[in-house]
């Protein structure tokens, strides 16, 4: 494992809640020297807020930045490693979720290619991962291959609009089929196959 | 969701690409001539001259469920027939779900023999009644087969299975017993009309049966299969992407991406191939970008 990796790895554990304060402590002053480990911890973040609220308040916060400070601000209490990790939660959390409250300026929209004006059966999507169209629609991992952070990233994007794709098939599958009986032949095969409604017992396994 | 974004994707709709002239425009009168042809206009009209209770099994993959089904249901007027569904996996006193019948226009059958091949293969008896299996393959890699075994008597589908164009079975439901009542046959003209109509044509084979824009949903079949597109605001700084989940023969695919400078989430779901999915969400443009 390369020292990069490890460093992810760390920072992952944090933002789980899951690092000690030595943890803690290295991520933030490797954060301080490497730009690269920041944008990561930055990008963690947005999937991890997308995923929970689908909105996206402050994107170019630094987090790191605010919990280091927070850490060094010099009171004693701080000292101690439970509340040292109880600030770094406790502020991350404040900083994201307090930003929902803002509007999102105009000069924080990234830039990218307007993926409705690509026509075509197979559209290039940024951070897109193949799909197979069959039952288990998971990308195919390629052997062999450098797996660098880019990769990472688009791991973690597919991944999360996987999720989405989840969450909108339990939230709208009944929508779609009250649509989908109409034209049907068996209206009812429609129902069944929409997730079932709160209070049923799942389908046998 | 916030007053504005509601605004905004009501402006933003979309439009649905029209590929070509929408279908109101006078085709030639369709002509069900041959016996498959036949066998699925009455399969796609069934509903307006049985009536009928039984009891289905249902299976996709990890999944079986034992449905009670009757139609219509007997306490509803004769104008709103309506169905009942129990799944009887249900510990106790499973609910009632209701369920609409779909009175298929003549013409669909002439939509569907162009992008279906169609076909009366083997018989079997399923419940106890002789059955032919109609088989409808798919022409282009935008649908999905489907192998249904009709009553020959009654023309209703007793069993079917939806598979992929390769052969890999998606799901399948089968009556394990069924009884057939009495019921006054439905007047013609009590089809509603508004649910039934013949939208604009999205992309091959499909054309719009039903769209809000305020909300932000437009539904689209090609006479068999359907799908129905969300458009949902998204944070404008979402990555963009794309995922997808496959449960039986329903497809759920969503993609974030930009429309001007909103950000959208586009989810697609529908008992359609992935390609489909994809190319609707490309039919969801701007009303300012033009098409």
């Amino acid at each position: 494992m390369t020292t990069s990796e490890r460093e992810f790895e760390t920072l992952s554990a944090v933002m789980d809640g899951e690092a000690d304060e030595l943890e803690l402590r290295r991520v933030l002053d490797s954060t301080s020297s490497d730009p690269a480990l920041r944008e990561r911890w930055r990008r963690q973040q947005m999937v991890r807020e997308l995923l929970q609220t689908r909105r996206i308040s402050q994107p170019n916060i630094e987090v790191s930045s605010a919990v280091t400070e927070a850490l060094t601000s010099g009171k004693s209490a701080l000292r101690n490693p439970l509340w040292s990790m109880a600030v770094a939660a406790s502020v991350t959390m404040a900083i994201v979720l307090g930003g929902q409250q803002l509007l999102v300026p105009q000069s924080n929209v990234m830039q990218g290619t307007l993926v409705s004006d690509v026509v075509g059966g197979v559209v290039p999507v940024l951070g897109a991962q193949p799909i197979q169209a069959s039952l288990g629609a998971r990308a195919l991992p390629v052997a062999g291959r450098q797996v660098d952070s880019t990769d990472n990233e688009r791991r973690e994007v597919a991944a999360m609009y996987e999720r989405l794709a989840q969450d909108r098939y339990l939230n709208l599958g009944r929508r779609h089929a009250s649509a989908a009986a109409r034209t049907h032949p068996a209206p009812y095969i429609s129902y069944v196959r929409a997730p079932a409604a709160t209070g049923e017992k799942p389908p046998l396994q | 969701m916030r007053y504005w974004s509601l605004r905004l994707l009501g402006a933003l709709w979309l439009s649905v690409m029209c590929l070509s002239v929408s279908a109101q425009a006078a085709g030639p009168v369709c002509e069900v001539a041959t016996e498959p042809e036949q066998a699925l206009a009455k399969l796609l009209d069934v509903h307006r001259a049985i009536s009928y209770e039984g009891t289905v099994l249902y299976e996709r993959a990890d999944n079986r469920q034992f449905l009670e089904v009757a139609w219509p249901d007997q306490k509803a007027p004769n104008e709103h027939r309506q169905g009942t569904l129990r799944r009887l996996n249900a510990k106790v006193n499973p609910q009632v779900e209701f369920w609409p019948s779909a009175f298929v226009p003549k013409d669909r059958v002439c939509d569907l023999s162009k992008f279906y091949s169609l076909s009366l293969e083997s018989s079997r008896v399923i419940a106890g009644r002789l059955t032919r299996k109609l088989v409808l393959r798919p022409r282009d890699t935008l649908r999905l087969a489907h192998f249904i075994d009709v009553d020959v008597q009654t023309g209703m589908a007793l069993g079917m299975v939806t598979a992929e164009p390769g052969g890999k079975v998606l799901e399948r439901f089968e009556f394990a017993a069924i009884r057939y009542r009495e019921v006054p046959a439905l007047e013609t003209g009590v089809t509603d009309d508004a649910l039934s109509a013949r939208g604009r044509d999205v992309i091959p084979g499909y054309f719009v049966i039903a769209e809000n824009s305020e909300q932000g949903v437009f539904v689209v079949s090609d006479g068999w299969a359907t799908a129905s597109v969300f458009v949902e605001p998204l944070s404008p700084t979402a990555p963009s992407g794309e995922g997808a989940v496959i449960d039986g023969a329903t497809l759920t695919y969503t993609r974030g991406t930009r429309v001007g400078s909103t950000g959208v989430l586009i989810s697609v779901l529908g008992e359609v191939p992935v390609v489909t999915a994809r190319l609707l969400a490309d039919a969801v443009r701007s009303a300012g970008s033009g098409s």
